[in-house]
């Protein structure tokens, strides 16, 4: 299916917005926001409750293909282990599964894609890069993320360890934004990489998952 | 001084919020070096289409460019291609991707890359770390990194902060310090950070 194809989806109510404004701590998750015509970078970091609203699924089953081309190959039970993470947050029904092998690239094709390759604008200081596709309201319809395969890919815990940055970046495919919150145990949507400890999710990833699932 | 980078360093962390992608921290040197282009420039306009086979969402900006660092730009205009774009409802969101505003001024580090759906175009190819703000500040023009909004992955170095931090360095200094690179290239010069 073509990118242009996509029919258009209106955007869902926002009459949780209020309740989810008093119970979301200052200093916590944020959300990636994209109203600005034509804006082609980062979205802005706003809370659950912005009245602009945020990127959001308008569907909870969300399944993912890998291209094993590359170090692609051997990464699908780390890939699978990351989106369980998000599975398996209590009150919040997104199912993100592993649905098999593609060789689709980094295009707009309706197929959320996982890929290892030199190029798509991830090279040199890039490690992973993320493209968001949103239609209007904000609705994410499609995510693919490319891995730089220039560099060294882990599953074993060293660095970069799969699964930890897979779990941030499907932590951003679902419209959650990098955390405030810099204690320890840091949240997977921390700012950095820091190791296998971004593989499981903390109570502040798990809220903002669960607060997008309230608003939309 | 240390002190004041680690500050600035754990500011930036604690307030830049943008950016899913993940990239390792450039330095000055490094984003000099691979670069084959380095302009100052203003963006005349930015127009986002289908590539050629429809699989992806790129956007067209036209630089005119007041100031040439390195390399040789065929006309005083230029065409820089960046992933990403805007086309009817849809939006083609890159994160860590860098943003160019008509009728704003940059420093701008170019490479030629393959994008979805095309080969050899002029790009930025560092994302966020090769695009730098010109603003007026009460000492003058300063240059601003992109990057001050996205965290980066420490260099071999260490460094976490973007070349100049939060406040950008002075354009003067950083087209001086770029000239210089690029006319007597050294590895032992320091970082400009």
């Amino acid at each position: 299916m073509n990118g242009k194809n996509f029919s258009r989806i209106a955007a869902c109510a926002l009459a949780a917005a209020g309740m989810i404004a008093s119970a979301a701590p200052s200093h916590a998750y944020r959300m990636i926001q994209n109203t600005t015509v034509g804006r082609v970078s980062a979205g802005a970091a706003v809370t659950c409750s912005n009245t602009g609203g945020f990127a959001h699924w308008n569907i909870r089953s969300i399944s993912w293909l890998l291209n094993t081309a590359n170090q692609g190959s051997g990464k699908s039970a780390a890939l699978s282990a990351a989106m369980s993470s998000w599975t398996n947050v209590a009150n919040a029904n997104h199912v993100l599964s592993y649905a098999g092998t593609t060789t689709s690239g980094f295009s707009t094709d309706g197929r959320n894609t996982l890929l290892w390759a030199s190029g798509n604008g991830c090279t040199g200081s890039c490690l992973a890069i993320t493209a968001l596709v949103l239609q209007s309201g904000q609705v994410i319809v499609e995510t693919d993320i490319s891995f730089n395969n220039s560099v060294s890919w882990s599953t074993s815990g060293s660095d970069y360890d799969t699964q930890a940055v897979a779990a941030h970046e499907l932590g951003h495919s679902l419209g959650i934004h990098h955390t405030e919150v810099t204690s320890t145990p840091r949240p997977t949507m921390y700012a950095t990489y820091f190791g296998t400890g971004g593989r499981s999710l903390e109570v502040d990833d798990q809220s903002a998952l669960q607060c997008s699932e309230s608003r939309y | 001084m240390l002190r004041y980078a680690m500050a600035l360093a754990i500011a930036v962390g604690i307030v830049a919020p943008a950016g899913a992608t993940t990239l390792v921290r450039a330095g000055m040197e490094k984003l000099v070096a691979e670069n084959s282009t380095i302009v100052v420039g203003d963006v005349v306009d930015a127009n986002s289409y289908w590539n050629a086979d429809g699989s992806f969402i790129l956007t067209d900006v036209r630089l005119a460019v007041s100031q040439v660092l390195k390399g040789r730009p065929q006309d005083r205009e230029i065409k820089i291609t960046l992933m990403g774009g805007r086309v009817g409802d849809l939006t083609t969101l890159i994160i860590g991707g860098p943003e160019l505003v008509p009728g704003r001024s940059y420093v701008l580090f170019l490479n030629n890359e393959d994008l979805p759906g095309v080969q050899g175009v002029t790009t930025v190819r560092d994302l966020v770390q090769g695009a730098f703000d010109l603003v007026l500040a009460k000492d003058g023009v300063r240059a601003v990194s992109q990057a001050n909004s996205h965290p980066l992955l420490p260099d071999a170095k260490g460094y976490v902060d973007a070349p100049g931090g939060v406040e950008g360095m002075p354009l003067n200094a950083m087209i001086e310090s770029i000239r210089e690179q690029v006319e007597r290239p050294r590895t032992d010069r320091p970082e400009v950070n």
